[in-house]
């Protein structure tokens, strides 16, 4: 699909927006949503910088949920992530308890992962792949993947991710 | 010859297992999102392998509601599969006891059932069909999530595996509610196979699975089977105590119960599932002789409301006319 804007690069972020009641989606390219947020016509859910995908569990929430607070605003904004394959938002997940397509667990990736905590004790598969994944993983097993990240984000200071990585493998070894 | 048919002497507790694997198409929706045009491709594309493999293919949209109410009876099909508004259809190898649902809740679902405790074979067969299939096709798979699929208490090995086990001392003792507190503490789950908790018809209970994210395939097969085993002695340490000297009234219910069986002109569903009960104790106990495991089980799956009403040759059966053709059918049989 090709960005709605410059009608030129691919779209890769998809949001629907609603402005006082009335709803809007987008299919934008990064740089065109980038700049749609700094002239103030989009409002997304995420710190930039942070990526797309790293929008937070309460963001689509916190507009609602402060203008209670302090009074509405004149103008009530709500924007919502979508799946970019079947469309669906994590307010569709949220309500079904379903997911819509395969790639709605990439684009909701961050919103999930308490859920399947709880659901499952964890968040990480450890078990069969179909062979093409297998030839991709280069026959590693999934500890020396880990490790090899872990080591990885130690050299880059990535301290945060060098801690969940840790627990990781730790789990991996103490169900093995 | 259906799984349920193969009951032997060894199917004393453990009645039968199942392993069951849900696969997706990368680039298709689920469930509901899946137009009639996206299920019919996938029916096509999977269904054609399938067949080329000496699967038959039953379409849903082309048989009677009392043929895929019969095939939901075999526990071949769930019971959402068989309500479904979309194309859907069943691809079935009897001989291996390999059942695939297309386009249920998820793309793919395999399912094997095997008698008696039998879940690595039973993982092995399913597992024949799902590489087949992965050659083919692509599958929807995350390296972090595993098998994607539609609900995500399936995420990760995608696999549920059951055994379906006959506990009539445990139910008499009370100790149902203990076990199942006990087995959701180690991420396994027990429930009655007819009707829900304590109150399981015919003593019969499914014990699965719950947990198929951060664990592997052999583990969760261990797991299980570890579980069956101990189920087993303990369900076996209490048969050991009823003595007709001690109980004679369970000797009693015990007889009674093969009486009413073999003689009963009209006999509802859930009165045959109390006296199967009772009869498959008493032949487990060695009270009852003349009657075989193998026979009584087979009726278990035979005189449900459709396969009844198909082996009568009628498109539906009122429920007086379907306790006459129960009685009589378990008549015959014993």
């Amino acid at each position: 699909m090709i960005c709605e804007k410059c009608k030129k690069r691919d779209a890769t972020v998809f949001y629907e927006q609603t402005v006082n009641g009335k709803s809007r989606s987008y299919s934008l390219c990064g740089e065109c949503a980038k700049e749609m947020k700094q002239n103030g016509e989009l409002i997304l859910n995420t710190d930039w910088d942070g990526g797309f995908f790293g929008a937070s569990p309460f963001g689509a929430l916190s507009d609602n949920f402060f203008s209670g607070f302090f009074g509405l605003p004149e103008t009530v904004r709500t924007s919502k992530k979508l799946c970019p394959l079947c469309h669906a938002s994590f307010e569709d997940f949220r309500t079904s308890g379903k997911a819509g397509c395969p790639s709605c667990y990439e684009t909701f990736a961050a919103e999930l992962e308490a859920t399947l905590r709880s659901i499952h004790g964890n968040t990480r598969h450890i078990g069969k792949a179909p062979a093409k994944h297998k030839k991709k993983q280069g026959g590693k097993s999934q500890l020396e993947s880990l490790r090899e990240q872990l080591a990885q984000a130690i050299k880059q200071e990535d301290f945060e991710n060098a801690a969940r990585l840790r627990d990781e493998i730790r789990e991996l070894e103490a169900g093995a | 010859m259906a799984w349920y048919n193969k009951t032997q002497k060894s199917n004393d507790i453990v009645l039968s297992s199942r392993v069951r694997l849900a696969r997706n198409l990368e680039g298709y929706p689920f469930g509901g999102r899946l137009s009639g045009e996206q299920a019919t491709e996938i029916i096509d594309k999977v269904g054609g392998l399938l067949e080329a493999s000496g699967f038959e293919k039953i379409d849903f949209f082309a048989i009677s509601p009392t043929e895929a109410g019969a095939l939901y009876e075999k526990h071949y099909v769930s019971r959402e599969f068989v309500g479904k508004k979309t194309p859907h259809a069943l691809m079935l190898n009897e001989t291996c006891g390999l059942a695939v649902m297309l386009c249920e809740e998820d793309h793919v679902r395999i399912q094997c059932l095997m008698s008696g405790l039998a879940l690595e074979e039973a993982y092995k067969n399913a597992v024949a069909v799902d590489d087949r299939l992965d050659g083919e096709l692509a599958i929807a798979y995350s390296d972090t999530l595993g098998y994607l699929t539609h609900c995500p208490t399936n995420l990760g090995t995608a696999m549920r595996a059951s055994v379906m086990m006959f506990l009539p001392a445990l139910t008499m003792a009370g100790r149902i509610p203990a076990l199942m507190n006990r087995l959701s503490k180690i991420g396994l789950t027990i429930r009655g196979f007819y009707g829900e908790g304590t109150e399981a018809g015919g003593s019969l209970y499914q014990i699965s699975n719950q947990i198929t994210l951060g664990i592997t395939e052999e583990q969760t097969l261990q797991k299980l089977s570890d579980a069956v085993k101990q189920i087993t002695e303990s369900e076996n340490e209490l048969r050991a105590l009823i003595t007709p000297e001690k109980n004679p009234k369970i000797i009693d219910r015990i007889c009674r119960a093969e009486g009413i069986l073999r003689h009963a002109y009209l006999l509802s569903s859930d009165e045959f599932l109390t006296y199967y009960s009772d009869v498959r104790l008493g032949i487990a106990l060695g009270v009852l002789e003349s009657i075989t495991y193998k026979d009584l089980d087979s009726l278990l799956f035979e005189v449900m409301p459709c396969g009844l009403a198909l082996s009568e040759g009628k498109a539906d059966l009122d429920e007086r006319e379907r306790d006459r053709a129960r009685a009589r059918r378990v008549k015959e049989t014993l």
